[in-house]
């Protein structure tokens, strides 16, 4: 293992201690076999007396420690040596690699919003009919509730810097705007969208009201408990919301009043094609890709104008901003304003979409969610954040489906029970791996593109 | 050029503060007079900071008036102050480390958009307009950092910070800039880069009150001088007649030396 | 007045539970200034560990005193729950120290969704019950409605009494407790005085978590039963308790954690049970707008 034959005579050879690798591993295997002990080599099972009792599962416990105790050596004898070696011969920096960079930055949004626009047909041609159903439901809608709600938060918490743990909140406001106002005043969809939206933002500034002095982590909790408050509400006020039981039958959106449905004025009789959920699923899919697209257009030119040149002076330095002349209570009620807004329309398009809301929907872990998006994406950049969401949604998504682990661990291994742990698991990760998110370096910011290139006008003016 | 010793742009009167029971700056009064560069010197912890944030709305007074242009604004928020002109650098310097040289000094007029008049309207039209991009370029080119625009601060030198932080607070024309302790951790030609912005800046009209450690420099740049200790005015004359001050000196000894004062002993 | 009398009692012993996991929050804030969002988490796992261990003790080993297998059951639980934290920090938190302030806040909130899956994963989803443990109660106060404390509640005050006078001694007068203070003042000049900062600070987990397994074994024998999602409620309401009392103030999460624990109890019995949580939550809330050094805590003066 150590003096690798390729390197170079003149670079310093690393030198490993097996020894030592086996004393660590020895040392982290005792570790994780006193850790897992009680919660995985025991098993709580309820008996026909609905008496508790044990189960033992010493193979289950010992592979973990075996498994951790080998990643361990695998690190000691060749992660940490490779990682020594290149400290101490740096790799020359690759001319191919950081074009192939420059060029996936140039053209991988162009792509990506390609793709996302023909996503649907193209599902539909592979799959067909309703097998394509579920990826575009599940995968395509899912994904961009999600990459619109952390756009939403991205002005919250990327550009203002205010850190929102009760985001969902909002996004509960504008879902039962929807549904109360829906199905009380029998308003349609395209009306009741520009509202939920308004009903969404005057909720931010009401609530933002309170929190304006504080930072950091206590307007992280304070917003937490805002959101708890609201989910509370929902829950116990059972003549407004129904409670835990939640409203069904919420009116779904109609294209210029063509409802989706199987009768006769529906949208595959009008068209006349042959009834199925596809249309109204794709429908779904691009009005909440125009949607998302719509936050991301508003945040990037909100972003050049005075009111985003504040939020991001804000998030940087409060009284370095108020010493430049910006008033810090507009500029953060306008940033929780806006954010609670895209919310509101993400919201109001959930309750459509499902039919049925309830308090469920609307937790701390919807709110944990979207942060992490953010975080993750990389605080403040467009395209991490929709990464991000691809990923993190997507991902899960994923566990839903992988029926082919039953083969390896047995007919009743539920995947989807993991989602959330492994979902944990990689918050944890990519924070370790990447504090500043995916996308951890900053795009150039629009004006000073658009800076030079105005500044090149002067200067052929000048001469020419 | 105005007439003559005329009406100070700033005119701090009695001006007292207190955190608690500390008394940081008590029944203090100076001037400072437009295209004029006051200083303001004392030892670690005289109230010198103190006074800034008072000056600038940071902090709320317990008693007394800051007259600006003739007129009280001691009740003003501080950026209603900012938007009327009286601006300021930081001790420590407060930029956006993630951000561009342009994008810093871009954000010294994004509170003056929204003061204009015009308003709402304004605030609507991106920042990047030919206007803005001229003055920003006007105010680099002054302290002598056009050819970093484009340069995340961060990237930046530390002593070349100090004239980001200069040309934010110059972009949007204002008629009384504070300067804290500017020349910390420059190098002398630096300091002499600085020496000479200053004398620009203050000729344009502005009022200048510099906070300074380093009476070797206020000896250079400033006529009038007014030194604080324990949050009381305790001089005002020429820097001259302060290093023979026997108050003056009695404040400074112990703490360092009194001229030729590069404190290297400090932080 | 007997309701209230009752309503005290009830109320103190939570008050003593949420006070307990009330100082793992503010020693943690005091000494890296990081809300340990797990550290609710950390309490249920706890919890379960108790539970394990009390089974054990019970149906294999068949030991019929109970004071004892109580005793043997929080020893356990304090040492398996003090490992566990001192893993957590030195995996997902200590890497990111001195990264960018939102890092460690976020990483707490993924080791907490990963915790709480965890347990639902390996002891499945449903609520797990054990048989009530010392039942008898005595009557304090005779009238329409005989106020009774019970024996639980007894063990309870005791057992947090004792403990937080160990956890006193440990912190005011042992040379752990200096470097502790040390590290809350300035980390970088307690390396310089010789004080190891890491050490201090896993230190300051592991004691955090003792003291959360301490509660999480008065949970369990309290409620006798305990579920995967115990965590993040009990939690949010010690985190309250903390705020309330002056975030990094020790004496302050105690008297916090009482106060949180009585407010709860007096609000289910005078207004409304539904709304309690809603009153934690508002509780937290205010106090961090209104009263954000608490009530023994010093205020922050803000450098300008």
């Amino acid at each position: 293992m150590s003096a690798p034959a390729a390197a170079p005579a003149s670079t310093a050879t690393v030198h490993v201690n097996i020894g030592r690798a086996l004393k660590d591993t020895a040392i982290t295997a005792a570790i994780a076999f006193a850790l897992f002990l009680p919660l995985i080599g025991f098993k709580t099972v309820q008996n026909m007396r609905n008496e508790l009792e044990l189960e033992t599962r010493l193979a289950l416990l010992l592979t973990f420690v075996a498994i951790i105790a080998g990643a361990k050596l695998f690190v000691s004898l060749v992660i940490a040596p490779w990682r020594e070696r290149r400290a101490l011969n740096p790799a020359p920096t690759n001319a191919t690699l950081a074009k192939a960079k420059t060029l996936l930055a140039h053209w991988f949004t162009p792509f990506a919003l390609g793709f996302a626009v023909v996503y649907p047909i193209l599902i539909f041609t592979v799959t067909g009919g309703t097998g394509a159903l579920k990826w575009v439901d599940n995968f395509g809608i899912q994904i961009l509730i999600y990459v619109m709600l952390g756009w939403g938060l991205n002005i919250v918490v990327g550009l203002a810097g205010l850190l929102d743990l009760g985001y969902v909140a909002f996004y509960a406001v504008g879902a039962y705007s929807y549904t109360l106002l829906a199905k009380e005043f029998g308003l349609s969809f395209w009306i009741l969208l520009p509202l939920a939206g308004f009903l969404s933002a005057f909720w931010g500034v009401l609530l933002g009201f309170p929190v304006l002095r504080l930072r950091g982590d206590y307007l992280a909790i304070v917003t937490l408990a805002f959101g708890e408050i609201v989910r509370l509400i929902l829950i116990n006020w059972v003549s407004f919301t129904n409670g835990y039981a939640g409203i069904s039958g919420i009116p779904r959106p109609t294209l210029f009043g063509i409802p989706f449905n199987a009768n006769d004025d529906g949208f595959a009789a009008t068209f006349g094609l042959e009834f199925s959920p596809i249309y109204r699923s794709m429908f779904l899919y691009y009005v909440i890709l125009a949607l998302a697209l719509v936050t991301a257009y508003v945040t990037i030119r909100l972003r050049q104008l005075p009111v985003g040149r504040a939020w991001e002076a804000l998030r940087e330095d409060e009284i370095a901003c108020r010493s430049l002349g910006i008033n810090t209570t507009n500029t953060k009620l306008t940033a929780f304003a806006m954010g609670a807004m895209f919310a509101g329309f993400a919201g109001s398009f959930f309750a459509a979409r499902q039919g049925f809301i309830s308090p469920e929907s609307f937790t701390f872990l919807e709110s944990a969610t979207i942060l992490s998006i953010v975080v993750l994406g990389g605080m403040g950049s467009q395209i991490g954040v929709a990464v991000a969401a691809v990923a993190m949604i997507g991902g899960t998504e994923i566990m839903r489906d992988l029926d082919f682990l039953k083969y390896f661990f047995g007919s009743d291994f539920d995947p989807t029970q993991y989602r959330m742990l492994l979902f944990g698991f990689a918050m944890v990760l990519i924070m370790i791996w990447k504090p500043r998110g995916l996308v951890g370096t900053r795009e150039p910011s629009a004006i000073y593109k658009e800076r030079r290139t105005i500044l090149g006008s002067h200067v052929k003016e000048g001469h020419g | 050029m105005s007439k003559a010793p005329a009406a100070p742009v700033l005119r701090v009167e009695h001006l007292s503060m207190r955190f608690g029971g500390l008394v940081a700056v008590d029944d203090l009064s100076f001037s400072a007079a437009r295209g004029d560069i006051t200083a303001l010197i004392g030892p670690n912890g005289a109230g010198k900071s103190t006074l800034v944030a008072c000056i600038t709305g940071v902090l709320r007074i317990d008693a007394g008036t800051i007259r600006f242009q003739g007129n009280g604004v001691q009740n003003l928020p501080a950026h209603r102050r900012a938007r009327i002109g009286i601006t300021r650098t930081f001790q420590k310097v407060r930029l956006a480390d993630q951000l561009t040289v342009y994008e810093n000094v871009v954000a010294g007029l994004a509170g003056h958009w929204f003061a204009n008049s015009s308003g709402w309207l304004r605030v609507l039209r991106p920042l990047s307009t030919r206007e803005a991009v001229t003055t920003v370029g006007q105010a680099l080119e002054r302290v002598g950092l056009s050819d970093v625009s484009g340069t995340v601060v961060k990237s930046l030198p530390f002593g070349r910070r100090h004239f980001v932080e200069i040309a934010r607070a110059i972009v949007s024309g204002p008629k009384l800039l504070l300067l804290d302790e500017p020349a910390t951790g420059l190098t002398e030609p630096e300091r002499e880069r600085l020496s000479q912005l200053v004398r620009d800046i203050a000729a344009l009209g502005c009022a200048i009150v510099l906070i300074e450690h380093d009476l070797e420099l206020v000896g250079r740049l400033c006529d009038r001088v007014t030194v604080i200790n324990h949050g009381r005015r305790i001089f005002t004359g020429t820097p001259a007649a302060a290093q023979n001050d026997p108050a003056v000196i009695e404040a400074y000894l112990g703490v360092n030396q009194l001229i030729g004062g590069r404190d290297d002993a400090r932080d | 007045m007997e309701v209230f009398v009752q309503q005290l009692i009830n109320g103190i012993t939570l008050g003593s539970i949420y006070g307990l996991i009330a100082i793992g929050y503010t020693m943690v804030f005091g000494i890296i200034g990081m809300v340990n969002f797990a550290h609710g988490d950390v309490f249920m796992v706890s919890a379960f560990v108790a539970l394990i261990a009390l089974l054990i003790l019970t149906t294999w080993l068949g030991m019929s005193s109970v004071a004892l297998a109580l005793l043997i059951v929080l020893v356990v639980a304090m040492v398996f729950t003090s490992l566990v934290n001192w893993v957590i920090e030195r995996i997902a938190y200590r890497p990111l120290r001195g990264s960018f302030r939102l890092a460690p806040l976020i990483s707490a909130i993924g080791m907490s969704i990963f915790l709480s899956n965890f347990v639902q994963v390996t002891q499945g989803p449903r609520n797990k019950p054990i048989p009530p443990l010392l039942r008898d109660v005595i009557v304090v106060m005779h009238g329409d409605y005989d106020v009774t404390v019970s024996y639980r509640q007894l063990i309870i005050w005791g057992v947090t009494a004792v403990l937080l006078a160990i956890f006193w001694y440990l912190v005011s007068k042992t040379a752990l407790g200096r470097a502790q203070r040390a590290c809350e003042q300035d980390q970088k000049m307690a390396a310089l005085v010789g004080i190891d900062v890491d050490r201090t600070i896993s230190i300051t987990f592991v004691i955090g978590a003792a003291l959360a397994a301490v509660a999480g074994t008065m949970y369990l024998m309290y409620y006798g039963v305990v579920s995967f999602s115990d965590g993040f409620v009990p939690g949010i309401k010690a985190f309250t308790a903390a705020v309330l009392g002056g975030i990094g103030s020790l004496p302050g999460a105690v008297i916090g954690g009482l106060l949180i624990g009585l407010i709860e109890t007096m609000w289910s019995a005078y207004f409304s049970i539904d709304y309690k949580d809603v009153a934690a939550f508002s509780i937290l809330a205010i106090t961090l707008i209104f009263l954000p050094q608490g009530l023994l805590g010093r205020p922050e003066v803000e450098k300008v």
